[in-house]
């Protein structure tokens, strides 16, 4: 636990010296803000010039925003891994006490920990708006969580540079097409959309194309997705790291 | 404390051993340096005896354990300094010491006691991506250090130094030893090897073809004679003699007589001199 808490202080070191690792760090919080008054605001317009009430799409705009949060903290910790990476500093850690295994399990943890309480103060602050029930909130949010490390290996496993970072953290952004296409696409082909991990927290959120499966299942189901993916991801890297 | 046979490596993919059946040990105390150009191989033995390659063939024994069978205990006995510094460049010098010496169980050295031994404590609020390649080696170097390891794997520790640098980070090798650290030197520079190994080890292509100390080797084979630069007739000549009868011979006593005798020295071979000879390779 002490030398988890020595990782974040270290993380947060890093990330406050680079403006650009700031901005990033700081972006989930700008987006609840924004999506509050983005809700409000386009409520108001689509009424006026469309004669719809977009309050019924709330869960899905919402659950929409929430998928950037894993996102955003995923590069921040992504960069940083770069920067390891390059400095050669996993082979460092290879030879202390804490170990090249022990490593990637703080270079996960601190990620998933961050974002799963980002996503809860994420959902409770848009309590008014949406009321999320807890049991939606907690299996939702770790989801989230267990999506922050994908962004952050698969960065640092395929970006040479951090301007490659930011263009692999852009083209990583469309895996939240998949769950936008299911929100609207009602066939028995949208269930291919449920290997892309984010499109899991977007159907839990609207129930849409998932009302067949019982609670059990949509839990073991979706952990097994985020859980494989992850472990992909880890591999990845790993090779690259021993390539290297 | 080490001792190894037999060691083979493959690297995965390869067909060919990268490290071909060595042996060799190393006391308790002593500095042992493992000579040889690029590629030969020092570097992968110095992977494997740090435990970051597994799957060697033959035998590493630490202590009289087997390597690969300790547990992470085994890094709070060792110090290594890689080539190639690896430090957070957005920390300073002090804060890199500080957090590195949170992964230890053991207490570490004052990080502003360290900066001192090797003249860096007035940069110890400075970015480490402001240090130079010296600097940054110096603070490489006080990390291995700072947990007081037992066994220390430095690779081409002066590397980049200037020489006031490089004599004081010597002196504090030798002073680890005088404590009865166990020190383990790559490096191709014969010079360094020279000062400070007890035994050297050459290595080429995979294989040890030689372990002896500096001293020894120099001795075995050098030219038993004196090399001496003298003037005459206004004119700078050299002459050597073998040392065996050097008391009896009358010219050597003779141009002693005459006080025109610039330079006396030994014709040992150098390290170097002695690498060529034995592996017909030079140390590049």
């Amino acid at each position: 636990m002490k030398k988890l808490m020595k990782f974040t202080v270290a993380d947060l070191r890093n990330i406050v010296r680079d403006p650009m690792q700031t901005m990033t760090a700081v972006a989930p919080l700008i987006i609840i803000v924004v999506i509050r008054i983005f809700l409000s605001v386009a409520r108001e317009q689509v009424i006026q010039f469309f004669d719809y009430d977009i309050i019924s799409d709330y869960p899905m705009i919402i659950s929409f925003f929430s998928l950037l949060i894993p996102m955003m903290v995923g590069l921040v910790i992504g960069f940083i891994i770069l920067d390891e990476r390059d400095e050669s500093m996993i082979n460092y850690y290879a030879v202390t006490p804490l170990t090249k295994k022990g490593y990637l399990v703080f270079r996960m943890t601190v990620p998933i920990v961050f974002t799963f309480l980002v996503s809860v103060v994420f959902y409770l602050s848009l309590y008014d708006i949406y009321a999320v029930d807890l049991l939606k909130l907690l299996i939702v949010s770790s989801l989230l969580a267990l999506q922050a490390p994908v962004f952050s290996f698969l960065m640092a496993s395929f970006a040479s540079n951090k301007v490659e970072g930011l263009a692999i953290g852009k083209l990583l952004g469309m895996m939240i097409v998949p769950p936008i296409a299911n929100y609207f696409l009602v066939s028995n082909w949208s269930l291919l959309f449920f290997i892309v991990p984010q499109t899991w927290v977007s159907a839990i959120i609207t129930g849409k194309n998932i009302g067949f499966l019982n609670l059990p299942m949509i839990v073991s189901l979706s952990l097994f997705i985020h859980v494989a993916i992850i472990i992909f991801c880890i591999k990845t890297f790993m090779k690259k790291v021993d390539g290297s | 404390m080490i001792d190894v046979s037999g060691l083979k490596f493959r690297y995965p993919g390869s067909d060919a051993d990268v490290v071909k059946g060595i042996d060799f040990s190393v006391s308790r105390g002593e500095i042992f340096g493992f000579l040889g150009p690029s590629g030969a191989g020092k570097s992968t033995t110095q992977k494997i005896l740090i435990k970051i390659l597994s799957g060697y063939g033959g035998s590493i024994k630490v202590e009289g354990n087997e390597l690969s069978s300790l547990d992470s205990g085994y890094f709070e006995k060792i110090g290594v300094a890689f080539e190639f510094p690896n430090l957070y460049s957005k920390f300073t010098a002090v804060e890199n010491l500080n957090f590195f010496s949170s992964l230890y169980s053991a207490k570490c050295t004052d990080p502003q006691k360290l900066l001192e031994m090797l003249g860096l404590e007035k940069d110890g609020g400075t970015f480490v991506s402001a240090y130079s390649k010296g600097m940054k080696m110096r603070l490489n170097f006080l990390r291995a250090i700072m947990h007081n390891p037992e066994i220390l794997f430095l690779d081409e520790p002066t590397s980049g130094l200037d020489p006031a640098n490089a004599r004081k980070m010597k002196d504090i090798i030798k002073m680890k030893k005088g404590e009865g650290k166990t020190i383990f030197l790559t490096t191709h520079d014969m010079h360094t090897a020279e000062e400070l190994c007890d035994r050297v080890a050459f290595i080429v292509d995979g294989s040890i073809s030689l372990i002896d100390s500096p001293r020894n080797l120099k001795i075995k084979k050098g030219k038993k004679a004196v090399k001496v630069e003298y003037v005459e007739e206004n004119i700078l000549k050299s002459d050597s003699f073998p040392l065996d009868d050097i008391n009896e011979n009358k010219r050597f006593q003779d141009i002693l007589k005459t006080g025109s005798v610039e330079t006396i020295h030994t014709m040992e071979s150098t390290l170097e001199d002695i690498f060529i000879e034995t592996t017909g390779r030079r140390l590049l």
